[in-house]
């Protein structure tokens, strides 16, 4: 089929004959744009820019409790001013679709509301320092609207908005961080108080078993010792000094008492009542005085006393009973008191007593008989007791020093344990302490932080160019619209030839012809035309322009009268497609 | 089938042969054959002046008119064609109805008839729709219907137009019996006769669109050459090639694309 390769004068010829194809829908297709272009309303666009200045105080010295990026937190605030209430405090605010707020639907009306408006970021062209998207420095509000006050006014309000909401976001943010470090750190104070009660109480529990009181309590321990020691070496020593004492006194005695002409009828009986006294303790010790043969001794000894007077031997008496005194010191070291050894010896102290006190009775009376006894003895007697009075409280001394030196044992023990246990509080304390420091710490940082945000020091939006009152409509941009239609007005046209020279199936010029009938034409014959045609042809012309100058009146006079006067709608006109 | 193509054959064979004759007798004494003269006289003449036939786009006439040159041209290529062939008649016809085959064999004929070598009788054969005397602007008194129902006689028939070696035989009338007639005896006896009588003349058929009626394929036998008219962007390529087809077994001389866009190259 190479014959159908079309020619430049095939495409002329088939635009010729397809002439009324092309010219009505292009007519038709430009009215339509012009009227629209004409018709169609200005629409301004005010625009705020807010730019978003970094926080001004360093923040390795601040850092503040908002680090959300900028443009998320732009979104978040774009969100909360788009909410329907915002919105319709806004339409409300300056009447806007006064005429459309009856009969659309609201939801309609806040689509288109939020439509006109936009918020576009403008990032630095340099790379973040953290992440790979470019840092927002600014952004930018706008609202478009056919009214250019209208459009001022409310892009006004969208930015106060902005600045406002940010702030607000900003503080609350901050203040909620500071409150809750502020709780933190209040609940841990409470808690370090409760740990150091613990701990104090704890102490005073073991107080002589702790650790700090252990150098304390062993050195007690050394010199309780040491001091034990020399008590024990004192009445060693005083001991002998006695038994010294105690001979020279025995002297003295029996040079008195053979002096008062004892006989020896007579000191064989004090003998045998010394005997019997002696065997009376003894048996005391070990049965109790309620024994038969206690009482049988006992009244044995009754008889002898009534019978002799009362005699016996004193001294022998008080020398038992400070022997007796003296086992149970030493047993009193090591037993306790309720140890059958040490039951025995106070009964038999016990006994001793009574028969000296028996002896005193009868003493006494003797004594003032004896009035005249001999100084030296007395002198004697009394060393002995002073001797034996130091004995007796050097002795409780170390009983004493003793005892010590036991509970200071028992204490010692008792440090390891408790130290364990202090411990353990102390490193609940630590930890609990250590906490608080840092919320502290922390809450320094917020209350600090806060008073950035407050302060209007951190991060914050300034209007940097406030909405102006647009001059120049941003929408429809008539020129390319006019434009467009004359395109899309020459493609309706030629694409309707087209279609109609696609549908035509007619064989058309002789190379077609040709091609079909393997035979080339003899001739091609115009078409004939006649004197009668051409004159059809021009009564037609001239009938068309009739009609379309005719048209073009009632349609001017239309405008005129119905929409605008000519010469208003024609710099109406002009300045639309600012030419004017 | 066989039948028929053999009488085609036949028919064919026969006219070749006189055809033959014809063009010897042209050739030796042409311009002043007795009985053309006689037929001059008898028949009825007509005179429409050109500006008549121009506003009825019988251009081809006008030696001033640049449209007559494409006429011109065919006529040169037919007759060229008719002569190496010993053709002595040439049918026109087309795909469909209303495409200018009338006109064309009018404009033919007219063209053809300026050559003073020839003489020429164009005849109507659309017995449905004759249309010549149209073209030329009068009203037949009598015309092929009446004579092939035999109600005329041939003689009366004929029209001389403004043309001196152009002769008419009009049509007049409307008939459904168009093919039968075609075929009829009395149609054969006059193609026969206009080939004998007139022998010096080339001889025009206006026939009736190929596709619509089967009157053309029925007469086709019976003519020497054939032409076909094609209008430009009318007749779709199924058209053209099924009168191709139906013109396989006929001496097609060419086609015809009628008012075609294309320029007319004017020399004058």
């Amino acid at each position: 089929m190479e014959e159908d390769v079309k020619t430049l004068g095939d495409y002329i010829s088939i635009a010729w004959r397809r002439k009324f194809h092309i010219l009505i829908p292009s007519i038709a297709v430009l009215f339509v744009t012009v009227i629209t272009v004409a018709v169609l309303p200005p629409i301004y666009q005010s625009t705020g820019t807010i730019q978003i200045e970094s926080q001004q105080i360093s923040e390795e010295l601040i850092q503040s409790t908002d680090t959300s990026l900028a443009d998320e937190r732009i979104q978040v605030i774009k969100q909360r001013i788009m909410t329907g209430d915002q919105l319709f405090d806004i339409i409300g605010k300056f009447n806007l679709y006064a005429d459309e707020i009856k009969s659309t639907p609201s939801s309609v009306i806040l689509e288109d509301m939020r439509n006109r408006i936009s918020v576009d970021l403008v990032s630095a062209n340099v790379r973040g320092r953290w992440n790979r998207v470019a840092p927002t420095i600014a952004f930018t509000v706008s609202f478009e609207h056919e009214n250019a006050v209208a459009t001022q006014n409310v892009t006004n309000e969208l930015v106060t908005l902005f600045l406002d909401e940010n702030i607000k976001a900003r503080t609350a943010r901050a203040e909620e961080t500071t409150e809750f470090l502020k709780k933190e750190s209040e609940r841990l104070g409470s808690q370090i108080a409760v740990i150091e009660e613990q701990i104090a109480s704890y102490k005073q529990k073991n107080a002589g078993s702790l650790p700090e009181g252990l150098g304390a309590n062993l050195a007690q321990v050394v010199a309780l010792k040491t001091a034990s020691l020399d008590s024990e070496s004192e009445i060693e020593e005083l001991n002998g000094r006695r038994k010294l004492l105690l001979i020279d006194f025995e002297t003295l005695q029996y040079a008195a008492a053979t002096g008062a002409d004892l006989t020896e009828e007579e000191l064989q009986q004090q003998q045998d009542l010394t005997n019997l006294q002696n065997q009376y303790i003894s048996l005391s010790a070990r049965y109790g005085s309620e024994h038969p043969d206690v009482k049988a001794i006992k009244r044995q000894i009754n008889a002898y006393e009534n019978e002799y007077g009362k005699l016996g031997d004193i001294e022998e008496l008080q020398t038992q009973e400070q022997n007796v005194k003296r086992e149970m010191l030493e047993l009193a070291e090591n037993y306790s008191d309720e140890h059958p050894d040490v039951k025995k010896l106070e009964r038999k102290l016990e006994s001793i007593k009574t028969m000296i006190a028996e002896f005193n009775s009868t003493e006494e009376i003797l004594e003032e008989n004896d009035s005249a006894a001999d100084p030296v003895l007395k002198l004697a007697e009394a060393r002995l007791e002073a001797v034996d009075n130091s004995i007796v409280r050097i002795q409780k001394l170390r009983l004493d020093q003793n005892s010590q030196i036991t509970l200071l044992n028992a204490r010692i023990s008792r440090t390891p344990e408790v130290e364990r246990g202090l411990d353990a509080l102390e490193r609940d304390y630590e930890s609990t302490e250590r906490k608080y420091q840092e919320m502290k710490a922390k809450e320094l940082q917020a209350e600090l932080s806060k008073s950035l945000e407050e302060e209007l020091k951190g991060e914050r939006f300034i209007l940097l160019e406030p909405p102006l009152l647009p001059d120049v409509p941003i929408k429809p941009n008539r020129k390319k619209l006019f434009l467009l239609g004359m395109v899309l007005s020459l493609a309706s046209g030629l694409g309707l030839a087209g279609f109609a020279e696609l549908l035509d199936s007619g064989v058309r010029g002789s190379r077609s012809l040709a091609a079909i009938t393997k035979l080339t034409p003899l001739v091609a014959i115009p078409y004939i035309v006649t004197r009668k045609d051409e004159a059809v042809r021009r009564r037609n012309q001239k009938i068309w322009i009739v009609v379309l100058v005719i048209l073009g009146i009632i349609f001017t006079i239309l405008v005129h009268f119905y929409y605008k006067p000519l010469d208003q709608l024609w710099f109406i006109l002009l300045r639309k497609f600012n030419l004017a | 089938m066989d039948r028929i193509k053999k009488a085609l054959d036949k028919n064919r064979s026969r006219t070749r042969k006189s055809r033959m004759q014809g063009i010897r007798v042209d050739n030796k004494a042409l311009a002043d054959h007795p009985f053309e003269q006689i037929d001059y006289t008898r028949s009825r003449k007509i005179e429409v002046p050109q500006s008549i036939l121009t506003e009825n786009r019988l251009i081809a006439g006008n030696r001033t008119d640049p449209r007559a040159t494409s006429f011109r041209m065919l006529r040169t290529q037919v007759l060229q064609a008719m002569r190496e062939n010993g053709w002595a008649s040439v049918a026109i016809t087309g795909p469909s109805a209303g495409i200018g085959k009338s006109l064309v064999a009018c404009n033919l004929a007219i063209s053809m008839s300026l050559d003073i070598n020839q003489t020429v009788l164009l005849v109507d054969a659309d017995l449905r729709r004759p249309n010549v005397h149209n073209y030329f602007d009068f009203e037949p008194e009598q015309g092929l219907l009446d004579y092939l129902q035999g109600n005329a006689n041939l003689a009366d028939l004929f029209v001389n137009p403004l043309f001196k070696r152009l002769v008419l035989l009009p049509g007049r009338g409307t008939t459904t019996e168009s093919s039968e007639l075609l075929s009829s005896p009395h149609m054969t006896n006059l193609v026969n006769d206009l080939k004998m009588k007139y022998r010096s003349r080339i001889v025009i058929y206006d026939l009736p669109p190929l596709l619509d009626l089967d009157d053309t394929i029925v007469f086709l036998p019976s003519v020497d050459a054939v032409l076909l008219v094609i209008e430009n962007g009318k007749n779709t390529e199924s058209e053209v090639k099924r009168s191709m087809r139906l013109l396989e077994s006929t001496n097609l001389i060419g086609t015809i694309l009628n008012k075609a866009d294309e320029e007319i190259r004017d020399y004058y």
